[in-house]
Formats: structure tokens, C-alpha cells, sequence
């Protein structure tokens, strides 16, 4: 399946009114319950992200019309041309998430070299000893530089792993 | 006033640390903006999380100097390899790569680097003239008035997004309502909260713009070819005669300087307008024999200077009225937000020392810019050859060490990484992602003018017409609306002209 940015459009449009009904959503639940959404505008919190979730459908709804009636599909291709080019993009993410989640249990020492050192090989840069130096190098030198200058204390997960510098 | 809010600022800013981080943030800005991809803004978003923890001065020095750096730093790529660096140094491509075809690289890059500092300078001394004007007219601004600029400000931007002003005024309101989540200051209820402690104050906006910009675009470099091949450029030595080079054109110089100026001042015009605005005003000024195209000298200190120029003129309107010209004026307010001062007349009004202290701050980066960029040209061609591989891991790592030393929290990175699977969806159907953060800032300014305004008014949404300035800012509204409507119609008609002609 060729992907272009037609597509791509649509989908960020279903983006917005997914957002557009969260608002509406919370405006008639939560801030209903908390006694914020009525009154006049200068107390009633729901006016100014009501009026905005308007002008969002509103624009969505017009955006809609002129998709259905273009006369020449935006069909320019993207930097992912077919399904099969988001493989490498999606690995990204997935590595990317499952980093974060890992960075919050086992920490930043434990976590960001193997990350560094998978994304570099992902990238096909496959010589490991070469990328063994390098992951380790620059996970040490950004914890050095934000711990040590900045006084920032990096994540230390479960086993509380930080450097003394 | 101007005399006394500099020498206020000269306090501020004669620290050695101000003009070591104003050197540093240069030679960074030069660096992330000769790299195809990245460029000045995303300099400043992988900084932010280091620049908030500093003082705000040295903090403005740091940003300023990035983002005046990698203004400039485009050039670099766009004249050796025929690739911009950023959007910003596409029209310098025009004269720069020829000129190296020829064996004239370092006078190119030469030329390009003095004519963005004089271009700079001269929007700097535009900058420090008019902003206090601005500013102490704003004076008078109350309510309506402030929710009619606020209003101008982001239809501004959307009108000039790549694509269509409808996909700018959707990426505006997101950020409006990006924006409204968290406690509500006039209320104190919890907006859009979902019950979650983390959201009481909202997303914090350096993982939206960290999200939004940096790691969608890490996604899209990776979705690139070639990540790990290098490119053969020769090593290329600039020098300091190219300066006496680009006053040769001094005409065209201060032409395009104020040209970029001036689009710098219009919110959302930005560099990449001026400059190739810049261009054909000289090449319809210059006699045939320059062969504009071909390698003219002229060519590059038009673009080079106007895109510099439109970095002062892109502060007037921030720091006068809290107005961002373009998404990284957007992050230099959020910083001062963040450091609790509210650009605007007030920041002139109670800390002109500050202010005083960004102009020198501003004025300086264009002096470094002078100096680092002649000297260090082979260090920025030397990091073209660096491979995306090693890259793209490391930007990532800054990101995540970057978000989470806000705060110290593991929310804020999952926050950035949501907003970047939004940014790669809304870059892939071609929104423009500059109004989100834009909206972000001037939502609470929106906002909170627009309910007072409402409060105050005896007869409804009159007020915005029963006050002259607030009246004229509508009616500049509604023109642009108005303006944008026409030239989409019109745009259509072309193309259902040029479709049947086809036939």
C-alpha cells in the first residue's frame, strides 16, 4: 500500500475530533461535577475550551468539504512511501518506549548504553566494538556533563545506580 | 528610557559567564544549523532543559546566541553541498553553490557569515529603536485590547503556514488548548486533568516542543536514507576579508537587512520569506553582468543578511507585546515565562534592566557570530561528515536527560514522546507544527484577557468594538481573514484553470 499525505490528512483530522469529543466529554463529567462549567464566562472555566473545541470542528468540518471536493489529491509522497518503509521509523518508537519505561525501573546507567547501542545498530552501523565505545562514551559524558555542572540527579530506578563524580 | 534600560542591562550583562555561554550557544546554533534537519530551533528545544536552570540573563544568552548561530548556520551545507541546513538558507544556495563550483567555498561561507552578523546588527539597532516605542504604546493596552493582539498573533502565523491557513489556525488551537489544561486561574477548578497530580499544572511546554519538533524529526531522519554513509567535502577556511567583501554591496546589504527587518516584525513572516524576498529585490537591482544564479557574491549577502535581520525584528513584537514573531521567538517567551517574567510593556516597565541586558545579549551574539564563524568555519564543515547513526541516538539521549531534569519526573518523558507520535502525524499530513506552540503561549494571554474583557464589558462582545485600538486590531483581523479567503479562491481558480488547459 502506497502511503501519501491524503491519507495522512484524514488521520489527523480524526485526531481532532477525537480531542474536540475528550472535551466535550470532560466539560459535561468533570468540570460539571467540580460546579466550573456555568455561569458567566469570567467564572465559567469551560467557556474558553468550548469555544475553542467550536472553531476546531467548525474548521475540521470545512477541511472535510474541501478534501471530499479537491480537485487534485495531495498525493505527494512522504519519507515513508510504502507500509514497509515505517518498519525501521516503528522500531524507533518501540525502542524509544520501551527505553522510557525501563529508564524509570532500572535507571539511566543501566538503560541509555544498551538504547545508544541498539539505535546505532538499528541505523546499520554494525561494528560492535566501535559502538560498544561509543554508547558507553556518550551515556558517561551526558550524565558527567548533567550531574556534575548541572547538579541534576539522573534516574536511579529501583537499585538507586547514580554516579559519585 | 532606551539609554537607561542599556546601561541597567550593561550590569547583567558584564559577567564573563554571559559572554562565554553568548560564544558557546554561537558555535552550538553554527553547529545544529549547518546539519541538514535540525537547525536553530531545534538547537534552542535540546538547550531549553539546560538554559532554565541557569540565570535567566545567561539563560537568554545561551538561546540568543543559538538561535542567531543557527540562523546563519544553514549556509554552511547549502553552500557545500547543495543541501540547506535549514529552510532558512534555501534561497542562499542560489549564488553560494556555484560560487564553490568554482573554487570560491571560503569566500562563500565568508561572505555568508559577515553578512549575517551586519544583517543581525542592523536588525539589533532596528530592535532596540522600536521595541520601547512599542512597548510604551502597549501601555495604554488593556483587556480587549490584548485578547485582539493575541488573536492577530496566531491568525498571523497561520496565514503565512506552508500548507493552508486552516491546517495553521488547527495546530493554533491545539496549542490554545494544550494550553487550558491544568488548574484554571480564574476558577482554580482542574481542567482536562483526568484526576492525574501530573496534570494540575499541565504539560510542561519543553516536552511539548522537545516532542513536537525534536522527536518527530529524529523519526523522520530515521525513516531516511543513508544513515550511516558520510559526504566527501574538502575542508574549507573562511577569512576575515570577507567582510570588506560584503561591503562592496553595501546597498544591497542594508536593503536586505531591512527587508528581513521588517518580515522579522511581521508575526509568523519569519527568515525564509525575507530571504528569498531579499533576493529578487537584488537581483532585479543588480546589473545583468553580476549573473545573478551563477555565483554572485550579491546573492548571498541578500539572503544571508535578511534571514539574520529577521531575528531582531522577530524580538520587537515578542518582547514588546509578548507577540512571538516565529516558533523560536516562541521559546525564547516561554523561557522568560518560566523564569516568571511576562514580556510585554510590563517587562520594560519593571525590568528594563533585563531587557537591556537581551539587546547587548543580542547585539554581542552577532559580534561572536563574526568571530567563531570565520575562525571555526573547518570545525562546522568537519561536523557535516558526522553520520546520522551516531546522531539521531545521541539527540534522542539530550532529549529524554534534557525533559526529565525539569522536573525530575518520568511522566514528563512519556508527555514528550505523545507529542511526538502527534508531530510525526500532523508533519506527515502537512500541518505546520509552529502555531501548537504558539497557541501555547498565547493561551493563557487569550484566555485570561478575553474573560475580563467579558467581565468588564456592560454590553457583551460591543466591548471589542467600542475601543478604537481593539476596533482596529478586529478589523486588521478580519482583513486577514478576509485577505486569506481571496487568495485561496483565487489560488483555486488557477488551479482548475491550469487543470482544464490541460485537458
Amino acid at each position: 500500500m502506497k502511503l501519501n499525505r491524503y491519507y495522512a490528512e484524514w488521520l489527523a483530522l480524526v485526531f481532532f475530533i477525537a480531542l474536540v469529543a475528550v472535551v466535550f466529554q470532560q466539560i459535561s463529567t468533570d468540570l460539571v461535577d467540580q460546579g466550573i462549567a456555568s455561569g458567566d464566562p469570567f467564572h465559567n472555566a469551560a467557556f474558553y475550551p468550548r469555544g475553542v473545541a467550536i472553531l476546531i470542528i467548525v474548521i475540521v468540518c470545512v477541511r472535510v468539504v474541501q478534501l471530499t471536493l479537491e480537485i487534485k489529491r495531495n498525493t505527494a509522497e512522504l519519507p515513508f512511501k510504502s507500509l514497509h518503509q515505517l518498519i525501521l521509523p516503528l522500531k524507533l518508537v518501540g525502542l524509544f518506549s520501551l527505553y522510557l519505561y525501563l529508564l524509570g525501573v532500572l535507571g539511566y546507567h543501566l538503560t541509555t548504553m544498551p538504547f545508544l547501542f541498539l539505535v546505532t545498530y538499528i541505523c546499520g552501523d554494525r561494528k560492535i566494538i566501535s559502538n560498544i565505545l561509543f554508547s558507553t562514551s556518550v551515556a558517561l559524558l551526558i550524565a558527567y556533563l548533567f550531574e556534575n555542572f548541572l547538579r541534576l540527579v539522573l534516574p536511579g530506578g529501583v537499585f538507586s545506580i547514580n554516579i559519585p563524580w | 528610557m532606551l539609554i537607561d534600560s542599556i546601561s541597567q542591562g550593561l550590569g547583567l550583562f558584564s559577567s564573563p559567564l554571559v559572554i562565554l555561554l553568548i560564544f558557546a550557544g554561537i558555535i552550538f546554533g553554527l553547529l545544529v544549523g549547518a546539519m541538514p534537519g535540525l537547525g536553530p530551533l531545534m538547537g534552542m528545544v535540546l538547550i531549553l532543559p539546560v538554559a532554565i536552570n541557569l540565570e535567566p540573563i545567561t539563560a537568554m544568552a545561551l538561546l540568543l546566541g543559538i538561535y542567531v548561530g543557527g540562523s546563519c548556520g544553514g549556509s554552511i551545507s547549502a553552500i557545500l553541498l547543495r543541501i540547506p541546513g535549514t529552510p532558512l538558507a534555501a534561497a542562499t544556495l542560489f549564488d553560494g553553490y556555484p560560487m564553490a563550483q568554482k573554487g570560491r567555498a571560503g569566500d562563500a561561507i565568508g561572505l555568508a557569515i559577515s553578512s549575517s552578523a551586519v544583517g543581525g546588527i542592523i536588525g539589533g539597532i532596528v530592535l532596540i529603536t522600536l521595541s520601547p516605542i512599542l512597548a510604551t504604546f502597549a501601555r495604554s493596552f488593556s483587556p480587549p485590547e490584548f485578547t485582539m493582539l493575541a488573536i492577530t498573533g496566531l491568525l498571523a502565523i497561520a496565514s503565512v503556514s506552508d500548507e493552508s491557513f486552516l491546517k495553521g489556525v488547527l495546530s493554533g488551537c491545539l496549542g490554545l488548548l494544550l494550553a487550558s489544561i491544568g488548574t484554571d486561574q480564574i476558577s482554580t477548578g482542574y481542567r482536562f486533568t483526568f484526576d492525574s497530580h501530573h496534570m494540575l499544572n499541565g504539560f510542561h511546554l519543553v516536552s511539548i516542543v522537545v516532542g513536537l519538533f525534536a522527536i518527530s524529526e529524529m523519526v523522520f531522519q530515521f525513516a531516511g536514507k543513508d544513515l550511516t554513509s558520510r559526504p566527501k567535502i574538502d575542508i574549507v577556511r573562511a577569512h576575515f576579508g570577507s567582510l570588506k567583501m560584503v561591503f562592496k554591496h553595501w546597498k544591497n546589504l542594508f536593503r536586505s537587512s531591512f527587508i528581513g527587518t521588517f518580515f522579522g516584525i511581521l508575526p509568523g513572516a519569519g527568515g525564509v520569506i525575507s530571504s528569498f524576498v531579499a533576493y529578487a529585490a537584488a537581483k532585479n537591482a543588480a546589473k545583468p553582468e553580476e549573473k545573478y544564479g551563477e555565483g554572485a557574491e550579491g546573492g548571498v549577502v541578500a539572503t544571508e543578511s535578511a534571514n539574520n535581520a529577521t531575528v531582531g525584528g522577530a524580538l520587537v513584537p515578542s518582547l514588546a507585546l509578548g507577540i512571538p514573531g516565529d516558533a523560536a521567538a516562541a521559546l525564547l517567551i516561554a523561557t522568560l515565562l518560566i523564569f516568571g517574567f511576562f514580556p510585554g510593556p510590563t517587562l520594560f516597565e519593571q525590568q528594563p534592566e533585563l531587557v537591556g541586558g537581551i539587546f547587548l545579549v543580542y547585539l554581542t551574539s552577532n559580534v561572536a557570530l563574526l568571530i567563531c564563524g570565520i575562525l571555526l568555519t573547518p570545525v562546522f564543515v568537519y561536523v557535516l561528515r558526522v553520520r546520522k547513526s551516531k546522531l539521531i541516538p545521541v539527540i534522542l539521549i539530550l532529549c529524554v536527560v534534557g525533559t526529565f531534569a525539569l522536573q525530575s519526573s518520568i511522566f514528563d518523558l512519556w508527555a514528550m514522546l505523545g507529542f511526538g507520535l502527534v508531530g510525526i502525524v500532523l508533519r506527515i499530513a502537512n500541518f505546520p507544527l509552529s502555531p501548537i506552540v504558539i497557541g501555547t503561549i498565547l493561551g493563557p494571554l487569550l484566555e485570561n484577557n478575553l474573560r475580563r474583557s467579558l467581565l468588564i464589558s456592560r454590553e457583551g462582545y460591543w466591548i471589542f468594538i467600542d475601543r478604537p485600538i481593539a476596533a482596529t486590531l478586529l478589523v486588521v483581523n478580519v482583513l486577514l481573514i478576509g485577505w486569506v479567503i481571496w487568495s485561496t479562491l483565487r489560488d483555486r481558480k488557477k488551479e482548475k484553470a491550469a487543470l482544464s488547459a490541460a485537458q
